[in-house]
């Protein structure tokens, strides 16, 4: 008998599921994971640093640009005053001075265009009068120099202008601000008319101005009213406002009134002629405004000044003027209040 | 003789030329909301009567009357909203919002 026996057949290889896949990549997947995972962690911290930096290196110039900004302007301001007082460029008494007097008002050309939020209006004022009396007064200059201190002032009278109209055209462009234009005008009898724009209908809300100018005298470039405002049943009815002038160097920024707790009103004068000037100064007067003074002048009218009044919120009045402590304080007390 | 016509018409032009007004009334027109309109403008002298040619405002609402005599006027914009004003010397900007 062959009891051959037959070897036992094999089990057929047991066929790998994908736990068995996943234990024997598994070391590796951990690894490669855990490799991916730091290069991602260590890319993303990185580009925080990285960014970090840029920051850091963007404040740094930042601060540093301010600062030497600052210190700029701090050394420019010290050096235009400094020149401003300088005993040379005052020595007003020599007959040919025109020359200083041109340096004094390019001076406070440079002074007023960077530092316009610095109230140098007694220093306009004072060239202006000065000015004013070489000009009329003072009969030691020959007609040549008069003519020539004539058209100095018109310069500067022009720099003063377009500074006050500049900042009257930046706060007339925003929100919740509204302009009005007063003409003044004096005849050959010395009668003062004030002319206000009017619309067929009156303006009531917010785009009247509870303000009415009462003017007082117009005087070479100088105009003195008053401003009375509308009052309500609280205000001191017999209380009359005093008088004050406008020149072309006031600031609508610096000089201006409250007139509500945020509520501001600024005058700025944006136009005088005088049409004695045009006998006088014909020949330094612009040439493309003697038609015009003439006509003036045949209408009986001596002199002439425009104004503009324009109110405001009181958030936009120049670094100066802002620091109205109580009502900024009161604000935040009722915003706390109205929060809670 | 032709030159001589000539130069006599030019010396005629510029002395016209320099003897215009520098008076010139310009602005804008908008509505109540400040947008811009185009809108017929009209200037009348102080006793109604028209003076020039009336303008339309362009896409900006810009208008302009210019080379006008110093003076009162009244300014009508469309045919119901008026403007008493008074045009000095050189440029005057009056910007006319409409109700």
């Amino acid at each position: 008998m062959c009891d051959e026996q037959h070897p036992k057949p094999e089990d057929p290889p047991k066929k790998k599921d994908l736990w068995d896949i996943m234990q024997a990549l598994g070391p590796a997947l951990i690894a490669a994971t855990v490799a991916i995972m730091g290069s991602v962690y260590s890319y993303q911290q990185a580009q925080m640093t990285k960014a970090s930096e840029m920051r850091e290196v963007y404040t740094k110039i930042m601060t540093e640009r301010e600062s030497s900004d600052n210190n700029i302007r701090a050394s420019m301001f010290q050096m235009l005053f400094n020149a401003m007082f300088d005993k040379d460029i005052n020595s007003a008494g020599t007959p040919d001075n025109i020359s200083l007097i041109k340096k004094r008002v390019m001076f406070l050309d440079v002074l007023s265009r960077n530092f316009d939020t610095v109230d140098i209006k007694p220093l306009f004022e004072d060239l202006d009068g000065e000015l004013t009396k070489k000009i009329y007064n003072d009969q030691s200059y020959s007609d040549g120099a008069q003519k020539d201190y004539f058209a100095m002032r018109a310069e500067l009278r022009r720099i003063g202008r377009n500074l006050s109209v500049k900042q009257l055209n930046a706060l007339a462009s925003l929100p919740g601000t509204v302009v009005k234009s007063i003409v003044l005008i004096e005849d050959k009898d010395r009668n003062l008319t004030v002319m206000q724009d009017e619309r067929s209908a009156n303006e009531s809300g917010d785009n009247s101005i509870p303000v009415e100018i009462k003017s007082q005298s117009l005087d070479d470039g100088k105009v003195e009213i008053s401003l009375e405002y509308q009052k309500t049943k609280a205000s001191d009815q017999g209380f009359k406002a005093p008088s004050f002038i406008v020149t072309f160097y006031d600031m609508p920024y610096i000089d201006n009134s409250v007139i509500d707790k945020d509520m501001r009103v600024g005058v700025v004068l944006t136009k005088y002629a005088t049409t004695n000037d045009l006998e006088l100064f014909r020949d330094r007067i612009d040439k493309r405004l003697i038609k015009d003074y003439e006509d003036l002048k045949a209408g009986g009218i001596t002199k002439y000044a425009e104004l503009r009044l324009i109110k405001f919120p009181a958030k936009y009045t120049g670094h100066r003027d802002r620091p109205y402590l109580q009502e900024i304080l009161q604000d935040l007390v009722e915003e706390k209040k109205t929060k809670k | 003789m032709k030159k001589l016509f000539m130069t006599f018409f030019v010396l005629v032009g510029i002395l016209t030329a320099s003897t215009l007004y520098a008076a010139t009334l310009f602005g804008i027109v908008s509505d109540k909301t400040g947008k811009p309109v185009e809108v017929k403008v009209t200037l009348k002298d102080d006793k109604g009567a028209a003076v020039g040619t009336p303008v339309t405002t362009d896409k900006k609402g810009n208008y302009a009357f210019k080379e006008i005599k110093p003076g009162s006027y009244i300014v009508v914009v469309g045919t119901k909203d008026e403007w008493k004003i008074f045009v000095g010397p050189g440029e005057t900007r009056r910007d006319l919002s409409l109700k």
